[in-house]
């Protein structure tokens, strides 16, 4: 792999706290690359690692085929927007933003040509003599962003901007950071732990749990191709579900799963009665009241949750708890939906199945 | 609540602020008195005078002086230890920062007489023979206000949020820069309080200055306690004291106006809430 950003087995440790295991990626110039995982993953330093607030302990970290780890990091001509802004907050707006290009001691003329550029870019025209705490957190956040394009960083770093601002703003902010990032050209490495918005954005996501990196992909190949549990269980909801095989022909496998026949496609090489796990996503279970031999399960609706776009089922089978959703219903049609309480049969392709893991012989 | 509860709550917020106001006011009343009076005890009856306060920084003049130069001196090596030191420790650029702590604060716990003898002993033999010169002096003020300076300076750095140092090396600015163009501007006013206390903390001190002052090097206090108690049968030096201590106080509140004025605006004003 030969990208702009190289990290090669990162590792960083706090004590006894391994908060990087040896993650390795690559990122193409350019590219909007997401580290997606749940809170104390590792995302915030490796992070910190790459602008060089940390020191990883073992590891390379290239850019542009350089390794940069011994440069301090007024060195590394990266840019940061940190998850709580870390405004100046002696300075004003335009003071900030111009920051950096005062240290890097660009003539005046050229410092304020290019601060109105950026903040015209931002949309924060006509607020340069306000301080940070006169300003909203949107608003505030926009200076951050800012600040951290005008010096033009060779990468922009990203660590969860968005988590202090509502639901709205956040949706409206991240159609922003995305036309940005394309219209500048900018390589951006980008933290959150929110599943959606990494997709919203990003050209492809790394997918991190404890300090490793679990899996690498686009937004696609994440959700149609999770490579292990972690990954389907993180990438939205899903059903985990695992059965016996019983029978076994090119490609396919059949596993006997909660009483029903469930064909799953696999190229593995699976023995009959080797256990076998797998995963479906609720947006790919129907409910039915008619059995339809293969792939369907029988079950008891024990909740329905009507949340407008989707409906979404519960259904018992066993100690099993199914999850199915049911998307773009008319009125008429949520009339004749299942009900609690109801027998119904638990369909899905064979096509929307993912094998999980085998049972080695 | 009642109406008559609330008489007797002001009158108990009259009586407590009239009984500190007293015991602040009336000392210090009685030193302008003696400062402008003919004599002690007598009051105005004897007649007012500018003789103390002309002759006061013609008597005391030279301890004025030493007083000064060792309280400045005193001030700003203890504001610049300070801050490297709670830097250093918020930051962890290095380690043991409790044991740090602990060794910048003992002073405080030893009685200043027993101190200024560990000076003493400790350095009156070389390679570091420092007994005898105004270096001990410094060196033992240093250490009674470097607690002091810290404190208040480590107080400070912490409200300040040392991170905003990252966000400026980020943005290309070396520590130096971005500590100096970032973090100073908030933290200055909490340093001048930081360095007036260290000021004080010389200029007041009698015991460790009692111990360690060289000979030839007598600062206000120790010299006011010698005009004061050992050449008693004169009233007027009672009336020179208080005259002292009228021009120190003097020169104390216009340095303080004018840092007050040279720093402007109060820092709370900026603090990211
Ligand atoms: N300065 C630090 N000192 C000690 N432990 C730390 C420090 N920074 C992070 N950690 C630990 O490292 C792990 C990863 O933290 P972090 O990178 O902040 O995760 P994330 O950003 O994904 O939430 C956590 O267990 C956290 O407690
Ligand atoms: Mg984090």
């Amino acid at each position: 792999m030969e990208g702009y950003l190289v990290v090669r087995k990162l590792r960083k440790a706090f004590g006894p706290v391994v908060a990087l295991a040896g993650v390795s990626f690559s990122v193409e110039r350019g590219e909007f690359f997401t580290l997606l995982g749940p809170s104390g993953c590792g995302k915030t330093t490796l992070l910190r690692c790459l602008a060089g607030f940390e020191r990883a302990e073992a590891g390379e970290i290239l850019i542009d085929g350089r390794d940069v780890r011994d440069d301090e990091p007024e060195k590394r001509d990266i840019g940061f927007v940190f998850q709580r802004y870390a405004l100046f907050p002696t300075m004003t707006v335009a003071e900030n933003v111009a920051f950096g290009l005062e240290v890097r001691k660009r003539p005046g003329p050229e410092i304020d040509q290019r601060v109105q550029e950026v903040l015209r870019l931002v949309g924060l025209q006509g607020l340069d003599d306000r301080k940070p705490r006169q300003l909203s957190g949107g608003q505030q956040q926009r200076v951050a962003l800012a600040r951290a394009l005008v010096i033009r960083p060779r990468i922009l770093l990203l660590d969860e901007p968005l988590s202090n601002l509502d639901a709205k703003l956040r949706v409206e902010m991240r159609m922003e950071i995305r036309r940005l990032q394309k219209d500048l050209g900018i390589t951006a490495v980008y933290v959150t732990h929110d599943q959606e918005e990494s997709f919203a954005l990003s050209d492809r996501v790394l997918v991190m749990s404890q300090g490793e990196a679990q899996q690498v992909g686009t937004p696609q190949e994440l959700y149609f191709a999770p490579r292990n549990q972690f990954v389907a269980g993180f990438i939205g909801q899903t059903n985990f579900l695992g059965g016996r095989c019983v029978e076994r022909a090119g490609g396919w496998i059949v596993v006997d799963c909660l009483g029903a026949r469930v064909r799953l496609p696999t190229e593995r090489d699976v023995s009959p009665g080797a256990a076998v796990a797998f995963t479906v996503r609720p947006e790919h279970v129907r409910l039915e009241r008619v059995s339809r031999g293969e792939n369907s399960i029988r079950a008891v609706v024990r909740q329905v949750q009507f949340l407008g776009p989707t409906i979404g089922y519960y259904a018992q089978t066993g100690s099993v708890m199914l999850l199915g959703e049911v998307h773009g219903v008319t009125r008429d049609e949520v009339e004749k939906l299942p009900r609690q309480g109801e027998e119904v049969w638990c369909a899905f392709d064979p096509e929307d199945c993912v094998v999980m893991g085998t049972e080695a012989r | 609540m009642s109406a008559r509860r609330w008489r007797w709550v002001y009158l108990l917020d009259a009586a407590v602020l009239g009984g500190l106001g007293f015991l602040v006011v009336a000392p210090l009343a009685i030193l302008v008195l003696l400062s402008v009076t003919q004599e002690w005890g007598t009051g105005f009856r004897g007649g007012l005078t500018v003789q103390w306060l002309l002759e006061a920084p013609r008597v005391f003049g030279a301890s004025i002086l030493h007083s000064l130069a060792v309280a400045s001196v005193t001030m700003a090596a203890t504001l610049l230890l300070s801050a490297l030191v709670a830097y250093g420790v918020l930051t962890r650029k290095f380690r043991g920062g409790i044991v740090v702590d602990a060794l910048v604060m003992a002073p405080l716990t030893i009685s200043y007489i027993v101190l200024g003898l560990a000076l003493i002993l400790a350095f009156k033999e070389p390679p570091l023979r420092l007994h005898g010169t105004v270096w001990l002096l410094l060196v033992g003020h240093l250490m009674i206000a470097m607690p002091l300076g810290y404190r208040t300076t480590l107080a400070t750095l912490e409200a300040a949020d040392i991170g905003l140092v990252e966000a400026a090396r980020g943005l290309g600015a070396s520590e130096w820069t971005a500590v100096r163009r970032v973090i100073l501007p908030l933290v200055s006013p909490g340093l001048v309080a930081s360095s007036l206390l260290a000021f004080v903390t010389s200029l007041q001190n009698y015991s460790l200055s009692f111990m360690i002052a060289p000979e030839r090097y007598k600062t206000v206090p120790l010299q006011l306690f010698e005009y004061i108690f050992a050449e008693t049968g004169s009233y007027s030096n009672y009336n020179l004291g208080a005259a002292v201590s009228l021009v120190l106080m003097a020169v104390l509140l216009s340095a303080l106006g004018l840092v007050r004025w040279l720093t402007g605006q109060s820092w709370h004003e900026n603090l990211n809430v």
